[in-house]
């Protein structure tokens, strides 16, 4: 339990996670807390952003985050209690943990971009810290002190996440728990091998963050097969078939944090749990590695088409997005509809649609719109906090935030951000009288003299907002990408297309199975 | 080949209506136009339903421009993002409840869906489809999509095609092809430019696309409009760099620019030939647009004289 501190921020660097913290990485928390409550001075000139911390209260009974929700930030309750709430088919809710003042939630989200994994309410009335993920990122990746809790605390909780895992989902509570007692953290560098093919396969790996490749063959032959992310499993044929080795390579796309939990753990279970846990692993292993593996390595490579077209995915990440924007050529009467209607969206007449993209299957073509990715580039190279996620994942620009300085362009590895000048203020809108040909004068239509002449002058300047941020600077530019015409009860160009050309689909019904277009 | 452009229930409806008024003229004996006076009902009630799919195919195309131009009333719609995300987020922990199974049934779950998009006033813009969840037995699945308020346009094209051809039927039966006025001569000639401009444009539509493609498959027009600026400033580059050399670069600079310009001259060949392709399948627009819009100018003063005399 802290001690009682005088202001927020005290209070929050008073919390059992910051002790020990370096000075320097506390000086940088302080700054931005202050920077959001407005009592951080700024250097004359220099660029204004919110703060990557901020405090909220919570009434009993509010959800703080809801499970599912997509969130970016980690919760430090300085005061008051909340529940965990998880949700399971079949199992209903139960309640995991109780937090009090100086716990914290949603390391995972704000580690792994992942949903929520249980819904967090107020059970008093309750004050809390919520550190955006940048900072958070920060202060894992630079503070042995920081990570090491976070971890500690993220290898306590195991259960919420392997609840939330396809593998784990149907066992009880129990189970969970002996699962969790010989579970280990692992962190794997980009091109980290984590398991050979051939080796003995004693371990399953939930991918905690990061993302891991499974491929039969090496160098130039090597095909990936699979490619797993945040929360999916891997190995469960150790536990499902008692296979000896693995099936594939499975090494790491970006850097990554897997959880391995040995096999002499799952042989523990009770036998019930055991024959669950067979059959959760068998229906994985209907879609996945082995069988693809086997078939890789038959002499008949009856799906090599398939594996040729995966691999463009993987290659080109299409695979992290949601739903994809596909034109079908087949149907597309190259009429320009989708353009002109993305145009007639936006205030600022720039179309966020390109339909020069990937061609995938043989006459489609995955148009380069914003992915929406799990681990959103764009938004870790963000460093005025203009660029966050929403509750459904999508990657939304705050354009109050936004002094253009082209960062997120620089960082997104799809090149689907681009600048723009800023759309100069609009004219006051002469009346209709006004409006009117030679007596439009007599009703204040003619400009002023005075106004005539200064036109000139401001048409030179760049403009300035006064957003949320306050900037000082004027702004250099304004980012743009698909933002899925926010705010309308359509997409334009999906909408307005006249022969059901463009479509929103799952990427992997490219592949001829599920995904059915709307 | 699309067909697409022709699966739609309305066309049932309009073929109904269709062989119901054929059926009519046919069993009354008398040939099509004919104005005799026992005739008049047939006359009137196919005269109507012509000019009611006349009005209902010129909406196909105001639609088309009253997006464009964002007079369409979904625009006024436009929610304000954080009701929206608010509205999402109480739809995902209602999701969490019906998955702890403190909620279940269809109309129930659908009421309160209905209630948390009132609420945060975004029921015109999201739709939530309820569904049973396939992972896990009994329990139901929410999904939020856009809610379209007045369908995608390629329904409306798939109603325009079937309504049109209905039309040009109901013309033929309702004049019988007369050509003996000045307006019958032009109504009729008129129905048979829009018609068969449309139904051209529909054959183009379904099989031009196809074909396109496989025309397009080495090189697309986006990339032959890349390759002719990449060619352009190679060729500006050269120009430049032969007026600033001496005589002894100058002949190896002059073979790189003919080079150069022989290159640019088949991307541009290139580029007029696939321009030329695409621009076929809109060309029938040419005569079928001024047509129809010429058509329902007459359609209203023939109406207007025929009342009046």
């Amino acid at each position: 339990m802290p001690a009682p501190a005088s202001s927020p921020i005290d209070q929050l660097l008073a919390t059992p996670l910051f002790a020990d913290v370096d000075k320097k990485q506390l000086d940088g928390v302080r700054k931005e807390a202050a920077i959001t409550d407005g009592t951080f001075e700024w250097a004359p000139g220099a660029a204004r952003r919110a703060g990557f911390v901020r405090f909220l209260d919570a009434e009993p009974g509010t959800p703080i985050v809801a499970q599912g929700d997509l969130t970016t930030e980690l919760f430090v309750v300085l005061a008051g209690n909340v529940e965990a709430v998880q949700a399971r088919p079949r199992h209903g809710a139960c309640v995991p943990a109780a937090l009090q003042a100086g716990d914290w939630f949603g390391e995972v989200s704000a580690h792994s971009h992942h949903p929520s994994l249980a819904t967090f309410r107020a059970t008093t009335p309750t004050r809390l810290a919520a550190l955006e993920q940048r900072l958070f990122s920060k202060l894992y990746a630079e503070d042995e002190e920081f990570r090491q809790r976070i971890d500690a605390r993220y290898l306590d909780q195991l259960g919420l996440h392997l609840r939330a895992s396809s593998l784990c989902r149907d066992l009880d509570d129990a189970a969970i728990a002996t699962l969790q007692q010989g579970a280990t953290l692992l962190t794997a560098d980009e091109g980290d091998v984590v398991a050979k093919a051939g080796e003995p396969a004693d371990a399953v790996f939930l991918v905690r963050a990061g993302a891991i490749a499974a491929a039969a063959g090496d160098g130039p032959e090597a095909r990936v097969l699979a490619f797993y992310k945040g929360n999916a499993t891997f190995g469960e044929h150790a536990v499902a078939t008692g296979d000896a080795a693995w099936p594939a390579t499975y090494r790491a796309l970006t850097r990554s944090a897997l959880v391995r939990i040995p096999r002499t753990q799952w042989q523990q279970l009770a036998a019930p749990a055991q024959q669950g846990l067979v059959r959760a692993a068998n229906r994985l292993l209907g879609r996945d590695d082995v069988d693809a593996a086997r078939q890789a390595a038959a002499p008949d490579l009856g799906s090599r088409s398939l594996l040729d077209e995966l691999h463009v995915m993987v290659e080109h990440e299409s695979v992290k997005g949601g739903r994809a924007l596909v034109i079908d050529r087949t149907k597309c009467v190259r009429c320009n509809q989708c353009v002109e209607s993305c145009v007639a969206v936006h205030d600022d007449h720039v179309p966020r649609l390109s339909k020069v993209g990937t061609p995938v299957a043989t006459d489609e073509v995955l148009v380069t719109a914003c992915y929406h990715c799990e681990v959103p580039q764009c938004m870790l190279s963000c460093d005025y906090a203009a660029i966050r996620r929403d509750p459904q994942g999508r990657i939304r620009f705050e354009y109050d935030n936004c002094v253009g300085c082209a960062g997120c362009i620089d960082g997104c590895p799809y090149g689907v951000i681009r600048l723009v000048e800023p759309a100069p203020p609009p004219p006051p809108q002469p009346s209709f009288l006004a409006s009117l040909p030679l007596v439009g004068r007599f009703f204040g239509g003619a400009p002023a003299p005075a106004a005539a002449a200064a036109a000139p002058a401001a048409a030179g300047e760049k403009p300035r907002t006064a957003g949320a941020g306050g900037k000082l600077t004027a702004v250099a530019g304004k980012t743009i990408k698909c933002d899925l015409c926010a705010g309308l009860p359509f997409e334009a160009c999906v909408y307005n297309c006249p022969t059901t050309a463009i479509t929103r689909r799952q990427p992997q019904s490219l592949f001829g199975s599920g995904g059915a277009p709307r | 080949m699309n067909l697409g452009l022709y699966r739609t229930r309305f066309a049932l409806a309009a073929l109904a209506v269709v062989a119901a008024l054929l059926g009519w003229s046919l069993s009354s004996g008398k040939p099509f136009g004919s104005r005799d006076p026992g005739n008049v009902a047939f006359l009137l009630t196919s005269g109507w339903l012509a000019v009611a799919a006349y009005v209902a195919l010129a909406a196909y195309a105001a639609r088309r421009a009253a997006h464009r131009l964002r007079l369409s009333p979904e625009f006024a719609w436009k929610a304000k993002l954080p009701d929206l995300e608010r509205a999402q987020s109480a739809l995902t922990e209602l999701q969490n409840r019906i998955v702890r199974r403190e909620l279940g049934g269809t109309a129930a779950v659908r009421r309160e869906a209905d209630r948390i998009l009132r609420q945060f006033g975004v029921h015109r813009v999201l739709a939530v489809a309820i569904e049973p969840d396939p992972a896990a037995a009994g329990l139901l699945r929410l999904a939020t999509t856009p809610r379209q308020p007045i369908g995608r346009l390629a329904a409306w094209l798939q109603v325009h095609v079937w309504l049109g051809i209905a039309a040009a039927l109901l013309v033929w039966w309702h004049g019988g092809l007369r050509s003996g006025s000045t307006m019958g001569l032009l109504l009729n000639g008129l129905s048979l430019a829009v018609i068969g401009t449309g139904l051209l444009g529909a054959a183009l539509w379904t099989f031009g696309p196809t074909w396109l493609t496989r025309q397009e498959r080495e090189l697309s027009v986006e990339k032959v409009h890349a390759l002719e600026q990449h060619f352009r400033r190679k060729v500006a580059a050269a120009a430049a760099a032969l007026r600033e050399a001496d005589e002894a670069a100058a002949a190896a600079l002059r073979r790189d620019l003919a080079t150069l310009t022989g290159q640019q001259e088949l991307v541009q060949r290139e580029a007029r030939r696939l321009w030329l392709w695409r621009e076929a399948l809109r060309l029938w627009r040419l005569v079928h647009v001024p047509c129809s819009t010429l058509l329902l100018a007459l359609v209203g003063i023939h109406i207007l004289a025929v009342w009046y005399y």
